[in-house]
């Protein structure tokens, strides 16, 4: 079977022993790096979703620099098990301290902390790793199955295909966004208008620099991500003092009993399916799916008022849905190019800095990187099950470290990172005046994520919109074309503008409007 | 006391001309976006549809924004929304200010006669550190003077001499 050989090609590139020379000692030293970079990566991930106020986005951003002088395929398996990583930490920071960790974890805190308050912190712990190791695992079968066959598609896109496909993507990232609607589009725009800073792919003419020749070549997606999820965050953070309260209870057993496995089973496998389901999605897919998962699970328990007072089906279904989603995220990003949220996108800038065009060219042209990265998730799960559990005790010394101390080091690692990036020091600055603009949007109530994915996608939509414009003489009517009689088209394009249309007109319809308010409360 | 005196607020403003002060800002703040957008892209050509030209896609996207902006404007007015929230100058300038100093500090520069030399993470490190603690009132002198050095020590350790990032650390002193 074609599945079992390409898991093999991709454990074998895992495992793969690499010689390290090690010059001090005038030798070299057998060693499997994959593996030892995913360790690495899950490690870190786990420390930054344990830590609340630092993210995966800030820390990707942080680490690029680090990965210049790694193998690509070592450095995406470190960078990945950081972003998977942090779904784990998440979990722990929201049951013992009643702050999510992670965005990702904030519904775990309303029955995990419960649960730690009676004692059971540790079987919280245990089944949040748990889900999640299984969410991972079935995360990683659909990215397996589903990578031929969609990159098989993907090989069928024209530009227009394309064009569409983006805009059908950035109308869910704009559903999927909290507050208004109008604001979440003014975003996306404000996003794709700062992707067009710089020279002009095609005529080289200067455009938005003002006549500033250090943007010539754009602006750096990986300073916009830092500026605004590292700095803005900080001073947003330093508002509203938080109180810690690390559980005192004993955190107690960590593995769940019998009765606790029965009833977590399904919010298990429901979690897993909606998770993996929502990662797809641009936007906040991966954010939406420990809610959809919960309001799920409420609604069908047959008694609801559990929830909340420390209901176990409350963290085991979430916590299976947000490592699912982070796992799927990757699907739109090696199948079709297309980076579906913030950290995705750094993703592609570490693939640029190694000379990797993604796309579904990568499955391929360099199978042993992208098979390598689906098998180094699954090891990189079962590393967490085995790391996270006994180093507890660890991540709640972490978290006793105050906040005043945390973000001064935040900040001096995220100024050493992003120079390192260029070595520029002009970088350094840019990266304050887009904290300042971050926290501007803050303060005005916009959402900064739409816009961090306008900004990604901005170039490559112009790119094809202009070669469909080119190919059919200026008109618009391309992108009408079926290729067939409609709901059979052979050309997708106008099939996903219709489903990109229809998402808008749903999601301002007023009874589902009132709904999305609420969810995001 | 801060949500007593906001609800207050908000009743006092329910006579008001402006429904959705947040709202108002955002709109002005597109407003703003758009006209820097279409002025940095007023002298390219644009071309025709047939062959785009560089100019056309963000005057298009600057319009679009614009558009939103207005919107948003009209809405302010009709419907009534959130109050602006209050900024923390006091986070803004220190956190921000260290990422600036710090950039400033670590390869030096020069603006007509004043004159920064490069001095390295050694200087810039501390510095940053130091003023981003300005940032929370509960800052203590000593601890993050101690705390400073000690990620610095970290900082040469970890990115100069395990991951050799091309850094510089004290070129006044060591020459690197």
């Amino acid at each position: 079977m074609d599945l079992y050989d390409n898991l093999a090609l991709g454990f074998a590139t895992v495992w793969k022993i690499i010689w390290l020379p090690w010059p001090a000692m005038g030798i070299a030293i057998p060693l499997p790096a994959n593996l030892l970079l995913c360790f690495v990566g899950c490690l870190v991930g786990t420390l930054v979703g344990v830590l609340p106020g630092v993210g995966p986005i800030a820390t990707i951003a942080m680490l690029l620099p680090v990965t210049y002088g790694l193998d690509p395929i070592g450095a995406l398996i470190m960078l990945a098990g950081i972003y998977y990583g942090a779904q784990y930490g998440g979990s722990t920071t929201a049951i013992l301290v009643n702050i999510p960790g992670e965005a990702t974890a904030v519904v775990t805190v309303l029955d995990g902390h419960q649960m730690a308050k009676q004692g059971r912190a540790g079987v919280a712990l245990g089944i949040a790793a748990i889900g999640s190791f299984i969410a991972g695992t079935f995360a990683t079968l659909v990215i397996a199955s589903l990578a031929v066959p969609l990159t098989r598609m993907a090989l069928l896109f024209g530009p227009a295909d394309y064009f569409a496909l983006m805009v059908l993507g950035l109308m869910f990232a704009v559903v999927l966004a909290r507050g208004s609607i109008p604001k979440a589009i003014g975003m996306i725009l404000v996003g794709v208008l700062l992707s067009t800073v710089g020279s002009d792919l095609e005529t080289g003419e200067e455009r938005l620099t003002f006549g500033w020749t250090e943007i010539s070549d754009g602006l750096d997606f990986a300073i916009i991500a830092m500026g605004i999820f590292g700095f803005a965050e900080i001073v947003k953070n330093l508002e509203n003092p938080e109180t810690r309260n690390v559980v005192q209870a004993a955190i107690g057993r960590l593995l769940p009993n019998g009765r606790d496995m029965r009833q977590s089973a399904w919010p298990i496998a429901r979690g897993t399916m909606i998770g993996s389901f929502l990662g797809l999605l641009p936007g906040n897919g991966a954010v939406l799916g420990p809610f959809a998962s919960y309001t799920l699970e409420k609604k069908i328990a047959a008694d609801p008022t559990r929830f909340g007072t420390g209901a176990i089906e409350g963290v085991a279904g979430p916590e299976s849905a947000n490592n699912a989603g982070a796992q799927t995220a990757f699907i739109p990003l090696l199948t079709l190019g297309i980076p579906p949220n913030a950290v995705m996108a750094l993703m592609v800038g570490a693939m640029t800095i190694h000379g990797i065009v993604p796309g579904p060219q990568i499955i391929t042209k360099q199978p042993n990187l992208f098979w390598g990265m689906i098998a180094s998730m699954w090891i990189g799960n079962l590393m967490l099950l085995i790391i996270n559990l006994p180093l507890i005790g660890l991540w709640v010394k972490l978290l006793k470290v105050p906040y005043r101390l945390m973000f001064p080091a935040i900040v001096l690692f995220c100024c050493i990172g992003i120079y390192s990036i260029n070595n520029s020091s002009l970088d350094v600055l840019m990266v304050a005046a887009f904290g300042l603009f971050g926290y501007t949007l803050l303060k005005f109530g916009f959402e900064p994520a739409p816009m961090l994915l306008g900004f990604v996608l901005g170039r490559l939509m112009e790119e094809k919109l202009r070669q469909s414009l080119v190919i059919s003489r200026g008109s618009f009517m391309t992108f009408l074309e079926c290729g067939g009689t409609l709901p059979f088209c052979t050309k997708p394009r106008l099939i996903l503008l219709i489903l990109a249309v229809l998402l808008v007109i749903i999601a301002a319809l007023p009874s589902i409007r009132r709904k999305r308010e609420t969810v995001f409360e | 006391m801060a949500d007593t005196s906001s609800d207050a607020k908000s009743e006092k403003r329910e006579g008001r001309f402006v429904k959705a002060p947040e709202t108002l800002a955002a709109g002005v703040f597109l407003l703003v976006l758009a006209e820097i957008g279409f002025w940095g892209s007023i002298g390219i050509a644009a071309g025709t549809l047939a062959k785009m030209g560089a100019g056309m896609f963000p005057r298009v996207v600057s319009l679009l924004i614009g558009a939103l902006g207005v919107f948003l404007v009209v809405q302010s007015f009709t419907v009534r929304g959130p109050a602006l929230e209050r900024w923390l100058g006091r986070g803004v300038v220190f956190v921000l200010g260290a990422a600036v100093v710090f950039g400033l500090t670590i390869r030096g520069f020069s603006l007509g006669s004043l004159v920064v030399p490069p001095l390295g993470l050694a200087v810039a490190g501390p510095l940053a550190v130091i003023i981003a603690s300005l940032a929370d009132r509960e800052t203590r002198w000593l601890e993050i003077i101690l705390y400073a050095a000690f990620l610095n020590v970290l900082c040469f350790v970890v990115f100069k001499q395990l991951l050799r990032l091309p850094i510089p650390i004290a070129p006044w002193l060591l020459g690197y």
